[in-house]
């Protein structure tokens, strides 16, 4: 990981949607749709609000520092 | 055997992979915290910079306005518009670095909120998710009387 680090969670993100989608392939009882419920939803969206957090923020320090730099 | 117990081995595979995104995103956001760290502590020397700056050209505004003065007394006039000028742009380059400073801390302080959460996540809510998958891993190989090898 060598991006911004906004960026590198999102890949990070997409690759444990991807590993729960092919876990779901093979995985399909009621325990299944009670851990995507309890675990896995609120997990994905907590790491999405971070990582919009995440990037505003880095948004905001790119610019500051571009736009100090006389 | 392989077919029957995929969603075994799929939750194995998944509760390692679980394991690794928590670490991952520990590192992100360690690394969004320093970036924070970084941006202020670049702004304060840019600050710093300009305030010196600005000593330097207001003591040489200072310097012509006496020159110009003596000057005056003599019958000529030299004027200290160039000096002026040199203390206003040190003077709204400073003004401009507080305003990004004050932007910093704003953006920061809502940042915190969020990031917050995200360690919480990370360190408490993942490691008992992770737990919680590998007592359903030890519940299914129970039933069939299975144990596959795990670290």
């Amino acid at each position: 990981m060598t991006g911004r680090p906004d960026e590198d969670g999102e890949l990070l993100l997409a690759g444990i949607a991807a590993a729960w989608s092919k876990t779901l392939q093979h995985w399909h009882d009621d325990m299944s749709s009670q851990f995507d419920r309890s675990h896995w939803a609120p997990l994905a969206d907590e790491s999405r609000s971070y990582l919009w957090a995440l990037g505003e923020c880095m948004e905001l320090l790119a610019a500051a520092e571009r736009e100090t730099e006389y | 055997m392989a077919d029957i117990h995929a969603d075994i081995e799929a939750l194995e595979d998944f509760a390692g992979a679980l394991t690794r995104y928590r670490h991952a995103q520990r590192e992100v956001a360690e690394r969004g915290d320093y970036q924070i760290a970084v941006t202020r502590a670049a702004l304060e020397e840019k600050a710093g910079q300009w305030r010196s700056l600005l000593a330097r050209r207001q003591a040489d505004l200072a310097d012509c306005q006496r020159a110009a003065a003596m000057d005056a007394e003599g019958g000529g006039h030299a004027g200290c518009h160039a000096e002026a000028a040199a203390v206003r742009e040190a003077e709204e380059r400073l003004e401009s670095i507080r305003r990004w400073q004050e932007r910093v801390e704003d953006g920061a302080s809502a940042f915190q909120g969020p990031s917050s959460r995200f360690r919480n996540v990370l360190d408490v809510d993942l490691p008992r998710t992770e737990q919680h998958l590998l007592a359903l891993i030890d519940g299914l190989e129970a039933a069939r009387g299975v144990r596959a090898a795990r670290p």
